[in-house]
């Protein structure tokens, strides 16, 4: 749970975007190198690697997926790749419906619209299982949450060059 | 780990204790040295100039740097940052009017023998801490360089090195655009997404960066680091030698055709019509053109930077409506085809207000200021790395380990295992770039990883760590996770390996010259030694009776002594003792000589006697 330690934020899934933000840029003009550009070499390596830590913290936990992980890392938990039949389903589903209206930018968007939907509804259910200590849920929400975010990017980039 | 504590810089404010910083923007075709001076950031000029052309000039005496050049003068250096860090593989020999040491490696030919791109920067680095060293009348305590936010790990060793080469102390390396963006900022303290469009001579960069609490930080970078202003140039010089049909061989020629254009460019850059006389090749030329005969050839350039602006976009997420200011950086933007583009492109209105040459060396002088610990402002600069790095797996394949855009410094680890079973040896290659496979990227180096324990394919594990620092520059290190084997390398470009090599080569074609002349001196030694010899031995064998006993013993001794130093081969030693001999055997052909005139009075022919 180090990275949560370091920002000072309980280990949980939900955590606050804003205040996460506010701490890594406090922390950042507190140890990154540029304030030790004038210091001895020992500090000097000190301020790399603490700085280093901060940035790799925080690029963890601002991500949901990355977060996720990381908590089940920490909480010795193995993710696999299983996917249940179901969600295969809605997989092909998604996709077809995609390829179907690759050139309908209208159709585009309220694909998109309905796939932010599942995502924050992914967001919700890994709050409630992280909260639970459910692990073996939240492995498998994370696997389709991981699944639908890359359909919302690739929409996102088709709708992008449409327009 | 928990965060290592360390105690709060102290800051130096007493007056006597200054430290004297500078930024410098090293340009392609203009280098700028600016500093604070009264909590003001400052150009420092040059005899009244403000830009120095990044131009050098090596004479058999002395080395020319800038305005200091005669304008008559040829064979000048410019455009060396084009060539820092990089092989000859990379460039397109052909742009490149100057001779070129026969290697990989790029040396530039000069009267004052090879030079490195990397001399050749250090060399106007060495000129922009002397203007700034001058103006202080004292030593410069440390610099901050720009250099392109898409200059990849050669070319960013590359310029540290040519600093250190100038005797220069970097604080920092930092980007071109963040520079002109924590000018912009500071000076506006407007909080938001900046966009910076900087298109130098000859390299382009956009930047995405959010100026938060404080803290600039770059969201996303692209670029092109061989596309610049100087392109613009070109494709005016090519319209002119067309339309006015102008003898363009030679370099002298090429060379003056270059400034014409960029004169013509500036002009464009104001009016909408050039309308001169230009004097070239002694002769007069008329030139008319207008903005919009010469705009659609700029058309293919332009789009081209539009691409770098839609990747940093889409790698930063944002779109369009999301920027808050668009920032021009580089003289070139001042053209109004890349103007009204960028306006159209962004739905709004540019940030012209800071002067597009000089913003860049603002920011760095700042940035440097403030690394010395003398500000007192608390802003911060959080840069990201332009490319992806990562290291080749089986395959021919690429593991990336800190992807683009991620903010520095980062380190990033990631086991990797053996292959074979017993494999007692890792090689580790790194690679830069965007691209899958290993030989599409660009190589940064490789080491290798000894003495892993022999175990089953799989079984051993190596942990590969990639520390980037506040300067982009990259480390690598391996550990063998059983044994605690370590190795590591700072990642120097290849480039930097060879160049040692290459010097070395040409030392050793200097050295091996040496050698030659003396292998060709002791031939030419021994060759007279023969021939003085036979002259002798013949002169014996002829006419022993004109010698008294004593005068042939030291002759003949004189003889042995040769032939047993001939077979030693030491030249000095032959040359000795073919002098004696030559001493020795003077009385002797005197008196033959005396014979001969003797003889020759006696009616015979001199060659009859000699027989």
């Amino acid at each position: 749970m180090e990275f949560f330690d370091i920002y000072e934020i309980e280990p949980s899934f939900s955590i606050s975007e804003n205040e996460l933000k506010k701490k890594y840029l406090v922390l950042q003009k507190k140890f990154h190198p540029d304030r030790f550009a004038h210091s001895s070499i020992e500090e000097q390596k000190t301020a790399l690697i603490n700085s280093s830590l901060i940035n790799d913290a925080y690029q963890v936990l601002k991500d949901d997926i990355r977060r996720a992980k990381y908590l089940l890392e920490c909480n010795g938990v193995e993710i696999t790749n299983h996917t249940n039949p179901a969600f295969l389903m809605k997989q092909m589903e998604y996709e077809e419906k995609i390829e179907d209206h690759s050139n309908d930018k209208n159709q585009l968007l309220s694909i998109q619209k309905e796939l932010q939907e599942e995502l924050d509804q992914y967001k919700d259910n890994l709050t409630v299982d992280f909260d639970k200590k459910n692990f073996d849920r939240a492995t498998n929400q994370i696997n389709e949450f991981i699944f639908i975010d890359k359909l919302h990017l690739k929409i996102k980039e088709k709708i992008n060059q449409l327009s | 780990m928990a965060l290592l504590q360390i105690s709060e810089p102290g800051k130096s404010t007493d007056p006597h204790n200054r430290k004297l910083t500078i930024g410098i923007d090293l340009g392609t075709t203009n280098s700028l040295v600016a500093s604070v001076i009264s909590g003001e950031a400052k150009i420092l000029e040059d005899n009244n100039y403000r830009l120095i052309p990044s131009r050098v000039l090596y004479e058999q005496d002395q080395i020319l740097v800038g305005n200091d050049i005669p304008s008559h003068a040829v064979s000048i250096i410019n455009s060396v940052k084009r060539l820092i860090g990089k092989k000859k593989d990379d460039i397109n020999a052909n742009d490149i009017a100057l001779d070129l040491a026969d290697s990989n490696d790029i040396f530039i030919q000069t009267p004052q023998g090879f030079k490195s791109p990397i001399q050749v920067s250090s060399d106007i680095l060495k000129k922009l801490k002397k203007i700034a060293s001058d103006y202080f009348g004292d030593e410069i305590y440390g610099a901050v360089i720009t250099v392109p936010a898409y200059f990849n790990e050669g070319q960013r060793q590359a310029t540290k090195e040519a600093a250190k080469l100038a005797g220069i102390d970097v604080l920092r390396l930092i980007n071109e655009p963040t520079a002109a963006a924590y000018a912009y900022g500071l000076d506006t303290k407007k909080e938001g997404v900046f966009v910076v469009y900087d298109l130098g001579g000859g390299t382009f960069d956009i930047s995405i960066l959010q100026f938060n609490q404080g803290v600039f930080e770059v969201i996303a970078t692209n670029g092109n680091s061989s596309l610049g202003g100087d392109d613009f140039d070109q494709i005016i010089k090519n319209y002119l030698i067309n339309k006015y049909q102008l003898n363009s061989q030679g370099l002298e020629e090429q060379a003056h055709l270059n400034l014409i254009a960029k004169y013509i460019k500036e002009k464009l850059s104001s009016q909408n019509i050039f309308n001169e006389t230009i004097k070239f090749n002694n002769q007069n030329y008329q030139i008319d053109i207008s903005l919009s005969e010469i705009e659609e050839s700029f058309i293919p350039l332009v789009d081209k930077t539009i691409q770098c602006v839609k990747n940093a976009l889409n790698d930063a997420n944002l779109s369009i409506d999301e920027i808050d200011g668009v920032i021009m950086v580089g003289g070139s933007t001042r053209m109004p085809t890349i103007q009204n583009h960028m306006k159209q492109f962004f739905n709004q209105d540019l940030l012209n207000d800071l002067n597009p040459d000089e913003v860049v060396a603002i920011g760095a002088a700042r940035q440097a200021f403030v690394l010395s610990g003398q500000a007192d402002d608390d802003t911060l600069l959080l840069d990201v790395t332009p490319l992806s790095l990562g290291i080749e797996t089986m395959g021919d394949l690429v593991e990336r380990i800190i992807p683009r855009n991620s903010t520095i410094p980062i380190a990033k680890a990631q086991e990797f295992t053996t292959y074979k079973d017993g494999q007692t040896m890792m090689k580790i290659h790194v690679v830069q770039g965007e691209r899958e496979k290993v030989s599409e990227n660009r190589s940064l180096g490789e080491f290798v990883v000894k003495d892993i324990p022999p175990m089953p394919a799989g079984a051993a594990k190596i942990k590969v760590t990639f520390q980037v620092d506040a300067d982009s520059l990259l480390t690598v290190s391996a550990e063998e996770q059983t044994t605690g084997t370590k190795t590591s390398i700072e990642i120097k470009p290849s480039y930097s390996i060879n160049e040692n090599e290459i010097r070395k080569m040409l030392e050793d074609s200097f050295t091996n010259a040496e050698d030659d002349k003396k292998f060709r001196s002791l031939a030419e030694l021994i060759v007279d030694a023969n021939q003085i010899l036979e002259l002798t031995e013949k002169a014996l064998h002829n006419d022993q009776q004109l010698l008294s006993d004593s005068e042939k013993t030291t002759i003949e001794k004189c003889m042995n002594n040769l032939k047993s130093e001939i077979t030693k081969k030491n030249p000095s030693k032959i040359k000795q003792v073919t002098d004696e001999l030559n001493n020795a055997s003077m009385s002797f052909a005197q008196k033959r000589m005396d014979r001969s005139i003797h003889s020759a009075l006696t009616g015979k022919n001199i060659n009859e006697i000699n027989k």
